[in-house]
């Protein structure tokens, strides 16, 4: 049978097999101890496996057939060399990749004739990460800072829709002319065209408007100007008239407060701005954290009487200062006081001239104390090594997990009752913030992070080329991918395939012009389906995507296929190795495809750029900024490509596509898109890139939830936090 | 042998009258100079500072059909021509050592990110503490500043990991800051255009400070090893801020320390990565670099321009060489000029141009160091500055004979204006040589590293 038939079947046996095995043990809970998985010899077998297609098989081929190293299927000279030589220099240039148990388990594989085994893994099977102290990041500090002190963080200004029905008249323009666009005469002029809806026989416009006091009129056929009927609020023009009043108040130019904060740093291989590890606290942290944190107190007691909940005048003081710092330290360090920073603080607050000093003063403290800037992970002690997070802890990690936020009052109240120590309850919260809309931002932070596509807010573009390409623009995409995920997520099917598949996304009148889509108008982005034919679906089309990952006056079809491969499939590729030689001559001529023929004419460089360029060629379509083409330098564009190697690298699986619609629905049924998905989720929960042989009970668990849900996102994010990886550490 | 050093008049008036005695408030830096007492006699004569220079992508060097390397300088250890792209350093030959030979290792040594993990580590993988890290917490421990380090547009496009180059400890980057004018105000404590600045005016931000550090403690108290590197960490960057505030931080004997300024007229956070004024961003750091270090305020220094497989368009840097305005020229794609050193092409040619003006930014910063009298001497006779790149030839990747320069007297301990041959050691050796430079006699450092260069110091 064909290779990827065989593997199917493969995986559908041991999914039924190990659902056997757990059904046959008492149902997993929570409670139990984690002792990682077992030590059996189809276990280990199995995260061989695991590690050989992540590590090995892009060389030595996934059956160890052979490829650009050499085959592996008839070993002569024993399983000790075999590791000896592993652990000392393979993967070939990044042997640091294959250490401790990880060369025993390869070896494990090889030897026993590359057989799929199926591990046994049972409820306890999980290994546990450790404990951690994870450092608030700028954006959980921006929503930490904005929900403790009650304001607002920066939003953008509201959209206004001004509407007008012509009666009997028959009209042949309505435009908006105001104080916002110098009064503009005509469309031609500025004025902002209203659209006319013959269903609904009224013409209407969805318009931002920049904060401010604004007047304005409706003018038909730019001759007539009338106050605008629909608006009730009116003032004297000066010229014996009236003027229709648009007053918005919004604060989308609000200074970040965390703007003084340094960048989040992150491993190469992790994504996201959660890294639990290399987030360290350094001395420009400490000062900018200082800073930032005075600057919030400043700012929060311009209105003691609402900050403080007691009377604090003479007498009053000490007593109003303990609940002060009980209650506004609760909030802080999101749980109670212990009784020794309780005196601190309070000790801290009496000790200045003013009360209101004192009251600053704490807060610049608390902001900067340990338990604000780091969420505990430290758990306690529940026998055999393991730690158990406590129900404030597993509030925490609930609120920053699902909304990149500190825990409201009922996931407080939750862990005060001493719940969120099991399954139902955490599920039951789970579920709960999942309604909220904080979840949505979650969703939508996660996919661009995910992506790597927030890199289009800094990518350096061609003026000269790309005149277009404006800060305006680089919002617009940055927003459309992230109402588009969580739109995908929370209102359509919540499928992980419609991210990929999707033939709409979310467009102002910039973006469309940019995709080639007609009959969008406006400054608002609004759903708008593409009529496939632009052969663009899903994340693969967004401008946020094709723009990040290209130069600033040309695509890069290495880049792009890199991110497929890293991303959407978590896989990695070697290393070029020294003198890999230089590019070809230039020819300025010819297009991109044609400029990289010299990865494929040359057999060496072919073995691994066949893996990048394929992909990559594929979505040439879409320039430099992710506008839609069809020739380049005056030459027909070739968008075909090969999404090979799919499922594993080194397999020789050939899998054609003529259009990045149809790459998107290659990658949206393929398992192993689907398994990278799983693990990128677990990445973002944990805080750090999980480890394929360690964790392969808690990956292949997580996976079964997510093919047994109809892999929906939001149903793999609440199977991540009833994983009882969520709850223990050791 | 060391250099008997000059003792300055360090008291706070005869500052004031230097500056001209300008507001009454003090600058914040000049906690500085409170309490102070000549510490001097507790260096042992060496190296007073180290700055790092780090630029993208490598340098032309052997090619890949077989010409030789068009990097090295030719010609006896004394007596030597630069070439083309080291012309900037034509006037500086007598303050610089000229270093060739020095391999980083094979392993990984196809990649630019290989590379930059191994630049100041001197380890694969970049599994160890950077040189700079290394020496801030002791040769540079006594500073106000332990560790300065600043980017030129090092954090566009989301970079992270190993696109930095100063790790805090294996595995473990942390990205330079990018904003010169944020940076200024942090380091001098006040802005750029001489506004903001002051402190509380009486013990709330010591108190403060204490209380934070009560928490810290008890923390690190109760977690033993637990987070233990993450922790300690946090608590170093709270003492160092804790000296700042009550004014106890010791100094080493300073330079000149002028009014502090730098220009960074119309750069805001809005337009701080557009390639044309990067520039003006590298001058600005620089600046800011000497004189938080004529002041005393710091000891060690990274300066990293940008980040491996950079997407920098230097063809976009008004009044240079190899400005274009039609044409965008990228640092790694010049890099990839080819297999042979043919000027005709247009890679080799703008490679060529770009890497001349990256020494020659080099250069000023060798200019500003030597402009500021220190001792007996200048700041630069006091320094050790370093030039690196995390590949030498960047079209091959090649990890041997990487193009490392290093520049300043040391305080004594290096006899500049030479060219060294270096063929077969490792440049951990290098790193090891820097590091007893400034006073911190380790056996070697990072991989394959048996000592210091042999010559290289006296």
């Amino acid at each position: 049978m064909s290779f990827r038939a065989y593997f199917f079947s493969t995986v559908a046996t041991a999914t039924a097999t190990s659902l056997l095995l757990l059904a046959a043990c008492k149902a997993p809970t929570l409670e139990d101890q984690p002792t990682g998985p077992p030590t059996d010899e189809a276990t280990v077998s199995a995260q061989g496996a695991a590690l050989y297609n992540e590590l090995c098989s892009v060389c030595h081929g996934h059956q160890g057939q052979g490829g650009t190293g050499p085959k592996l299927t008839d070993w002569q000279k024993g399983k000790d060399t075999l590791v000896q030589i592993i652990d000392e220099r393979m993967p070939t240039g990044r042997p640091d990749k294959c250490k401790g148990a990880c060369p025993e388990q390869v070896a494990s594989y090889i030897l026993s004739g590359f057989k799929k085994t199926t591990p046994t893994c049972g409820e306890r099977s999980f290994s546990p990460g450790p404990r951690r102290l994870r450092l608030l990041s700028k954006r959980e500090y921006r929503s930490t800072v904005a929900t403790l002190l009650g304001w607002q963080p920066p939003q953008a200004c509201p959209a206004s829709t001004f509407g007008y029905a012509p009666g009997m008249r028959t009209l042949r323009s309505v435009h908006v002319a105001g104080s916002f666009n110098g009064w503009a005469k005509t469309v031609a002029a500025g004025g902002w065209p209203l659209t006319y809806q013959a269903d609904k026989k009224l013409w209407t416009l969805t318009q931002q408007v920049p904060a401010g006091n604004h007047t304005y009129k409706l003018v038909l056929d730019e001759t007539d100007w009338i106050t605008d009927p629909a608006n009730p609020n009116m003032q004297p023009d000066g010229f014996g008239g009236q003027n229709s009043v648009l007053n918005i108040t919004c604060n989308g130019d609000a200074e970040d407060v965390t703007a003084r904060l340094p960048q989040d740093a992150r491993p190469e291989d992790f994504p996201f701005d959660n890294h639990a590890g290399v987030r360290v606290v350094t001395s420009v942290h400490v000062e900018e954290f200082r800073r930032t944190a005075q600057a919030l107190a400043d700012k929060s007691t311009a209105d003691i009487k609402k900050l403080v909940p007691c009377d604090f005048a003479g007498g009053s003081a000490p007593a109003c200062a303990e609940r002060f710092v009980r209650e506004f330290g609760q909030r802080t360090f999101r749980r109670p006081l212990r009784p020794e920073e309780v005196t601190r603080y309070k000790a801290l607050l009496l000790g200045r001239k003013t009360f209101e000093l004192g009251v600053k003063a704490t807060i610049a403290a608390l902001l900067q104390s340990p338990h604000f800037l780091y969420r505990s992970e430290l758990g306690t002690a529940s026998g055999s090594g393991t730690y158990r997070l406590d129900p404030y802890e597993v509030a925490s990690a609930l609120s920053y997990f699902l909304w990149g936020g500190p825990p409201d009052d009922a996931l407080l109240a939750a862990a005060a009752a001493g719940q969120l120590g099991d399954a139902a309850s955490i599920e039951k919260q789970a579920r709960r913030l999942l309604q909220d809309p904080r979840s949505r931002d979650q969703v939508a932070a996660f996919t661009l992070y995910w992506l790597g596509a927030d890199a289009v807010t800094s990518s350096a573009k061609s003026p000269t080329l790309f005149p277009g390409f404006t800060d305006s623009v680089r919002q617009a995409m940055t927003e459309e991918t992230r109402r588009f995920a969580a739109h995908v997520a929370f209102d359509s099917t919540g499928r992980f395939d419609e991210l990929l598949t999707a033939d709409y996304s979310f467009l102002n009148d910039a973006l469309a012009q940019i995709y080639g889509v007609t009959g969008v108008t406006g400054a608002q982005l609004r759903k708008q389906s593409y009529g496939g034919s632009s052969g663009r679906a899903g994340l693969l089309g967004h401008g946020s995507v094709l723009a990040s990952y290209s130069h600033s006056d040309q695509t890069s079809p290495i880049r792009r296929g890199l991110f497929v491969r890293r991303r959407l499939l978590c896989q990695e590729l070697p290393a070029p190795p020294p003198n890999a030689g230089g590019v070809p001559k230039v020819d300025p001529a010819a297009t991109t495809r044609e400029r990289f023929r010299q990865h494929t004419d040359n057999p060496f460089c072919n073995s691994c750029h066949k893996f990048i360029d394929n992909v990559g060629f594929g979505l040439e379509r879409f320039d430099a900024i992710g506008a839609l083409r069809d020739r380049e330098n005056g030459k027909a564009i070739d968008a075909s490509g090969d999404m090979n190697d799919r499922e594993i690298l080194g397999s020789d699986e050939s899998a054609p596509y003529s259009s990045a619609a149809q790459l998107g629905q290659q990658l949206a049924t393929s398992e192993r898109a689907r398994a990278c998905f799983v693990r990128q989720a677990l990445r973002f929960s944990r805080g750090y890139v999980e480890d394929v042989a360690a964790d392969l009970c808690t990956l292949t668990q997580l996976q079964q939830r997510f093919a047994q849900s109809g892999y929906r996102i939001t149903e793999l994010l609440v199977a991540l936090t009833t994983s009882p990886d969520f709850l223990y550490r050791k | 042998m060391t250099q008997r050093l000059k003792r300055p008049n360090l008291s706070r008036r005869s500052f004031i009258r230097a500056v001209g005695g300008a507001a009454l408030a003090l600058p914040f830096y000049e906690l500085a100079y409170r309490g102070l007492r000549s510490s001097f006699a507790d260096v042992s004569g060496g190296a007073r500072r180290l700055i790092v220079f780090y630029f993208p992508d490598g340098v032309a060097g052997p090619s890949a059909d077989g010409s030789p390397s068009v990097w090295d300088p030719t010609g006896p250890e004394r007596g030597f021509t630069l070439p083309e792209q080291l012309e900037a350093l034509n006037p500086w030959k007598d303050h610089v050592v000229f270093l060739k030979g020095l391999s980083m290792g094979g392993t990984d040594s196809g990649s630019h990110p290989g590379g930059a993990k191994k630049l100041l580590t001197g380890v694969d993988g970049g599994n160890g503490e950077s040189i700079d890290r290394f020496l801030a917490r002791t040769a540079g421990a006594g500073a106000p500043h332990r560790h300065l380090f600043l980017g030129a547009m090092a954090n566009q496009n989301s970079a992270s990991g190993d696109k930095h180059i100063s790790y805090l400890s294996p595995g473990t980057t942390a990205p330079p800051e990018d904003k010169p004018w944020q940076a200024f105000e942090r380091i001098f404590g006040k802005k750029p255009d001489g506004s903001g600045g002051g402190g509380s005016g009486d013990d709330t931000d010591a108190s403060i400070i204490d209380a934070v550090l009560g928490d810290l403690s008890d923390l690190r108290g109760k977690l033993g090893d637990t987070e233990k590197s993450k922790l300690d960490l946090h608590l170093e960057g709270l003492r160092e801020v804790e000296r700042r505030i009550k004014g106890m931080a010791p100094m080493p004997t300073p330079g000149t320390c002028d009014m502090p300024r730098i220009d960074v007229a119309g750069i805001d956070d809005k337009n701080a990565y557009d390639p044309a004024l990067f520039p003006k961003l590298l001058r600005a750091q620089t600046d800011l670099m000497v004189q938080a270090m004529a002041c005393g305020l710091s000891q060690v220094g990274v300066l990293q321009c940008s980040m491996h497989t950079s997407e920098l368009i230097m063809s976009r840097f008004p009044g240079t060489e190899m400005y274009d305005p039609g044409f965008d020229m990228r640092s790694h794609q010049a890099s990839h000029y080819g297999p042979s050193h043919d000027k005709s092409k247009r890679e080799y040619r703008d490679y060529l141009l770009q890497r001349r003006w990256f020494v020659s930014q080099f250069a000023y910063l060798l200019e500003q160091l030597k402009a500021r009298p220190e001792g007996d001497g200048t700041m630069l006779d006091y320094s050790v500055v370093l030039l690196c790149s995390e590949v030498s030839d960047g079209n091959t990747h090649s990890h041997d004979n990487m193009p490392f320069l290093l520049a300043g007297r040391g305080g004594g301990t290096i006899v500049p204006g030479r060219l060294l041959n270096y063929s077969g050691r490792r440049h951990g050796d290098l790193l090891c040589s820097i590091a007893h430079s400034m006073g911190q006699r380790v056996a070697g450092y990072g991989q394959g590293s048996s000592g210091p260069l042999p010559g290289l110091l006296k």
